[in-house]
């Protein structure tokens, strides 16, 4: 970067967003609008880290508006539309993802630990700092309850948080469809010390729910003899993979029938998490 | 974005920079002072450096056009060493200005630095080597040079 451009760096500042094909000038012009407005007027110069920031949420504005709006507003419309209505669509992003919180306020699973309770703790710091109008790209909170399917790296803000509730919830409901007693057992057999290490709570019910399902043993027990393991494993061992694949899907399929689920989310959430449990269990024979 | 729009609009920057001086010197000219168009490019340019250096950005409208504002009424500052002073000014500005983390509005900065630079009889050198902690007390509590030098002694004393 040449000293010349300096003031300017900014206009190629932000790689990895979504540039399109925004003119430069009117861009420049909604954030030098954006920064005025930011520093209400106090100050001309901002500190480079806040402009990118700035603009970072202009363009991923631009970004959410272009996805959520497409036929209310033309690609032609003018910039600070598009934009606002960008931030519009963030905000009711942020109230509905606030509704998913509540929700999962609401149904916990029967056991918790401590990652989960504390991210649950940490999730409202969000919905008081997020500020769509200045960094709509920003998750203003920190918390680390890992998830079984993590959200993706390309959401931001408001639609990262609303992805990881509704996440959260599928796995939620899930949980809920056994007793305490069937969870505990079960996470004693397979973590450590579920309730203090950083875990999910949903894998091993979800894999093993698909094994009891496989096997043909009653899914709200989650348990199954050694032998009747060993047996599945080498039934799973015979046959190619496709046809692995889709008999662990049928299982996951079979087992939230029996748990009584039925959104499509939580399905193909836990035919994932069988998919991936065959590519362990493959991995672990080879 | 195209680098050739990139580049224009740096160009189309530098004008109204550019511009924005030339009116600036409509009112430094009532104190006798006047910006050449050569001072205007060294200022245009120490400010984009000075930019640079602090990690700062600035769009629109400039805070040279306020430190000018802010300065041109001062009895020390004489047309001889007005440009020179500028561009030392507009250094330390943007300086102070990442020191005080942003919490000084540009007006206030600029304010607390005609203070020091009038109680030290025009010496940039005073602005500039000063801390933003004794600048903003001196502006905060009135104290004179004297005053504050007294303090700054009196520190020294207890310690």
């Amino acid at each position: 970067m040449t000293n010349e451009t300096t003031s300017n760096a900014l206009l190629t500042l932000a790689p990895d967003a979504p540039s399109y094909s925004e003119n430069p000038e009117i861009l420049y012009l909604l954030l030098e609008e954006r920064i005025r407005r930011y520093t209400m007027g106090d100050s001309t110069s901002v500190p480079v880290d806040t402009a990118r920031r700035l603009l970072e949420s202009i363009l991923y504005c631009l970004d959410i508006q272009r996805r959520a709006d497409k036929n209310a507003l033309p690609d032609s419309a003018p910039m600070k539309t598009r934009w606002q209505a960008g931030v519009d669509a963030a905000k009711r992003t942020a109230k509905r993802a606030k509704l998913l919180l509540l929700q999962a306020q609401r149904t916990p699973p029967p056991l918790s630990n401590t990652a989960y309770c504390d991210t649950l703790t940490a999730l409202p710091a969000f919905f008081a700092g997020y500020d769509a109008d200045f960094f709509a790209q920003e998750i203003p909170c920190s918390f680390d309850y890992p998830l079984c399917q993590p959200v993706s790296d390309a959401l931001f803000g408001a639609e990262y948080i609303q992805d990881f509730l509704r996440r959260m919830l599928a796995e939620n409901a899930f949980l809920r469809a056994f007793s305490a007693d069937a969870l505990l057992s079960l996470y004693e057999k397979y973590y450590i010390d579920y309730a203090d290490l950083l875990v999910n709570l949903y894998l091993p019910a979800a894999e093993m729910a698909t094994l009891c399902a496989l096997s043909g043993a009653p899914v709200r027990a989650l348990s199954l003899t050694p032998e009747q393991l060993a047996s599945i494993n080498q039934k799973l061992l015979s046959i190619n993979d496709a046809e692995a694949r889709q008999r662990m899907e049928d299982a996951a399929d079979s087992a939230l029938f029996e748990l009584g689920l039925t959104s499509d989310f939580l399905c193909a959430y836990t035919k994932q998490a069988a998919r991936d449990l065959l590519v362990r269990l493959r991995a672990t024979c080879e | 974005m195209s680098q050739e729009n990139g580049s224009g609009l740096i160009l189309v920057l530098r004008e109204q920079f550019l511009t924005e001086l030339r009116t600036v010197n409509e009112t430094s000219s009532r104190y006798g002072l006047i910006l050449s168009e050569q001072g205007m490019l060294e200022l245009a340019q120490a400010r984009t450096r000075a930019l640079f250096d602090q990690g700062r950005v600035e769009l629109g409208v400039s805070a040279v056009k306020s430190i000018v504002d802010g300065f041109c009424d001062s009895p020390y500052l004489l047309q001889d060493d007005y440009e020179a002073t500028l561009l030392e000014l507009v250094d330390a500005f943007y300086y102070f200005k990442n020191a005080c983390g942003d919490q000084l509005t540009d007006d206030e900065l600029i304010q607390a630095m005609r203070e020091r630079y009038d109680a030290y009889a025009g010496s940039v050198e005073a602005v500039i080597s000063t801390s933003l902690e004794t600048m903003c007390r001196a502006r905060r509590f009135g104290l004179t040079e004297d005053a504050d030098e007294e303090d700054e002694d009196d520190e020294r004393d207890d310690k």
